[in-house]
């Protein structure tokens, strides 16, 4: 309990491109992670469009950070959550661009994001 | 462990609200202030009842006066800002639907 | 800013750090070294590789503690080490490896 007291959670909400969000968010959490500090991340309503595999931003001009997700676990974050009635609502498959993704019910996403003191979210 | 949601927008324009019902759990605290204080009158806030209990329910009430928006005390509790900062202040974990 | 290469000129930033990443070639490392008065050898060019197909693969030039894991997986422990690192790299390797490599700087800055 007292070591997931101290982490930190990103709750990523948003579409990837539309906004900056995706790509602050992800700022954030390489950040945390350069410091070693302890970080989980979760993906909840249009946050999930950000794992969808074979997406090609170059065709709007924007740079492909999605790519930088499966640098991750070069950062040491390893504790990546994904809402599944997110996921069902909007008709998606569990097939994400990185591994080692973890899929949630509502009552274990709920249940594991309480687990954190500080929630971001993007 | 219980936590704090601070609600800022309206649930007729996102769906930050209904996001925060999904993962709300039964000993937490909703507040309603900024443009999140119309979800008193949205749908949603139903489901809000159902979850928590009323005594955990607050609408900052100077965001909803400047909107003029009605206070059903069945509904809702009022909280000053200098509560709402006494309240953030005293809670160990928050996080702001925004 | 610029540097002379082949004839060509090569835009770079104040710092060195080349403008377009797609301007690079091996034979440029030593030319951008030039400028901090630094011979590279076979082990900094190791690490130099490393850097650049770690920017091409994840879009994102390393900073040290990543840097110092990934290269774990493929050099081992004693090459990975940021000590090894910085013995090569003085400046800070994420930073001084990323500029012989045409890359941006890291962000992140450490």
């Amino acid at each position: 309990m007292s070591q997931a007291k101290k982490s930190v959670a990103i709750v990523n909400a948003s579409a990837p491109f539309s906004t900056a969000n995706a790509k602050d968010s992800l700022d954030v959490a390489l950040i945390f992670g350069s410091y070693e500090q302890a970080i989980s991340l979760y993906f909840q309503g249009d946050g999930v469009y950000q794992l969808i595999p074979k997406q090609q931003p170059e065709f709007i001009q924007q740079k492909d950070f999605l790519k930088t997700l499966a640098a991750l676990t070069f950062y040491d974050i390893e504790n990546i959550y994904v809402c599944q009635h997110s996921l069902t609502e909007r008709g998606l498959a569990n097939d994400f661009s990185i591994e080692n993704v973890a899929v949630l019910n509502r009552v274990e996403f709920s249940k594991s994001l309480h687990q954190h003191q500080s929630i971001l979210r993007f | 462990m219980s936590m704090l949601h601070l609600v800022r927008t309206s649930a007729f324009q996102t769906s930050d609200f209904q996001q925060c019902l999904n993962v709300i759990q039964a000993n937490d605290t909703i507040v309603l202030l900024d443009d999140g204080c119309y979800n008193l009158s949205h749908d949603l806030w139903q489901q809000a009842l159902s979850k928590i209990a009323l005594p955990a329910l607050y609408i900052v009430e100077a965001h909803a006066q400047a909107r003029a928006i009605t206070i059903d005390k069945e509904k809702i509790n009022t909280l000053s800002l200098d509560a709402l900062m006494t309240l953030i202040c005293a809670t160990e974990k928050s996080v702001t639907w925004q | 800013m610029s540097l002379l290469f082949n004839e060509q000129e090569i835009a770079t930033d104040k710092q060195g750090y080349l403008i377009n990443f797609k301007d690079w070639h091996t034979d440029l490392a030593q030319i951008i070294a030039d400028k901090d008065q630094l011979v590279l050898t076979e082990q900094h060019f190791e690490v130099i590789r490393f850097v650049r197909e770690f920017y091409l693969t994840y879009n994102t030039s390393p900073a040290i503690r990543a840097l110092t894991k990934a290269m774990k997986a493929e050099f081992g422990e004693e090459k990975s080490s940021s000590r090894y690192l910085y013995r090569l790299f003085k400046e800070g390797p994420a930073k001084q490896a990323t500029k012989y490599a045409g890359l941006p700087k890291p962000a992140r800055c450490i």
